[in-house]
């Protein structure tokens, strides 16, 4: 089948979506924790976050997607990459600042 | 400026932890509130209902019509394209000259108005009632030092209420670590409640509904909509996925045998 010809099912593309969204919750708050227990400050702490969720990332599409993103998502760069990495700054900030000062 | 600042560990124990706590379970408190208060569904005349669903029907063929064959999505096409045309799935047949009713006086609109005011009140007061405690409750208190340098612009906000002019920008205040909290628990709250959507609706509460929502005061008037459906029904670009598919499956077969 040509990349033209795929049909999405709407409910198949909710659920990855929400699978990859747990994935992505889970990773920003234990990188969060990550980061305040190696007490990393300003931008090696975002370095690490970056790095570790695009590390996330490719082994989601390695061991998920079986190397196939392009099965299950419409946009897989914009939505796993990049989605991921800003809608979940947030949770990793908090989770820092806190475990940042609670090591301290 | 000071450079080194000894914070006192019980401020973590005291302020920082109960802080997120009292945030994360009034997240909780006001989602399942929030679906407490929602109205019960009420039942629909006959008719209007089944005006939503004929154009439900529509727009389910619009979205799902590759899996027909090119001469039953014709056959359909046109059955739609006419009917929607017509009067004869309008809940109230004569709706051209019908005046639009003022939503104040309306007793039915009223109502819609109050739950849609009692959704957004349960969206604002917890936030500003937690945002109260935590400016009248910890006031003045240096809790933190954050993990990142920030400019001195922000000094006004993050350090409100600390009466130490020169502090360095990274001791902040209780209340910006509401903020932190306010903004990052997303994730906190669809991990607890295993359910995104449920996180969604609490974040963005105001987000509208996928269909217009016939009928109701301001919305759109049905014969304009359906209008619109038969013209998109019209233009409609139908790609059956039983094009081609002989060759398709010879083509998949040939190369699975070539592979194994």
């Amino acid at each position: 089948m040509s990349d033209k010809s795929i049909k999405f099912y709407g409910p198949n593309v909710e659920s990855n979506k929400k699978n990859l969204q747990y994935i992505h919750d889970v990773m920003c708050l234990s990188l969060g924790v990550g980061a305040g227990v190696l007490s990393l400050e300003s931008l090696y702490g975002f370095l690490f976050y970056i790095v570790g969720m695009t590390l996330t990332n490719v082994g989601f599409i390695i061991v998920c997607c079986e190397g196939k993103p392009k099965e299950f998502y419409r946009n897989p760069l914009q939505q796993i990459f990049l989605d991921g990495l800003q809608g979940n700054i947030a949770g990793f900030v908090m989770m820092w600042c806190l475990v940042y000062a609670l090591v301290k | 400026m000071i450079d080194d600042l000894f914070l006192d560990p019980q401020l973590k124990y005291w302020v920082l932890l109960p802080i997120s706590i009292v945030m994360v379970i009034v997240g909780l408190v006001r989602s399942n509130i929030t679906g407490l208060l929602a109205p019960d569904p009420k039942l629909d005349n006959y008719k209007l209902s089944r005006e939503k669903h004929f154009l439900k029907r529509a727009t389910s063929f619009k979205i799902g019509n590759s899996v027909l064959t090119t001469e039953e999505f014709q056959s359909r096409q046109e059955y739609y394209v006419n009917t929607l045309k017509t009067t004869e799935y309008f809940a109230n047949k004569n709706i051209a000259n019908e005046e639009a009713a003022n939503p104040l006086t309306d007793p039915t609109a009223n109502e819609a108005l109050m739950n849609m005011a009692k959704g957004n009140i349960m969206n604002y007061i917890p936030q500003t009632v937690i945002m109260a405690w935590v400016n009248y409750f910890f006031a003045g208190f240096v809790i933190m030092k954050l993990p990142f340098p920030i400019t001195d612009s922000f000094k006004t906000m993050l350090q409100a209420g600390v009466v130490t002019p020169n502090l360095n920008t990274r001791y902040v205040s209780s209340i910006s670590w509401y903020f932190i909290n306010f903004l990052g628990l997303k994730p906190v709250y669809s991990l607890i409640m295993n359910d995104s959507t449920a996180v969604n609706e609490l974040l963005q509460a105001q987000s509208q509904q996928q269909m217009p929502n016939l009928g109701a005061p301001g919305g759109p008037k049905v014969d304009k909509v359906f209008f619109a459906e038969s013209e998109n029904i019209q233009i409609l670009n139908h790609d059956s996925i039983f094009d081609g598919i002989v060759d398709r499956i010879v083509e998949s077969e040939s190369t699975t045998k070539s592979s194994a």
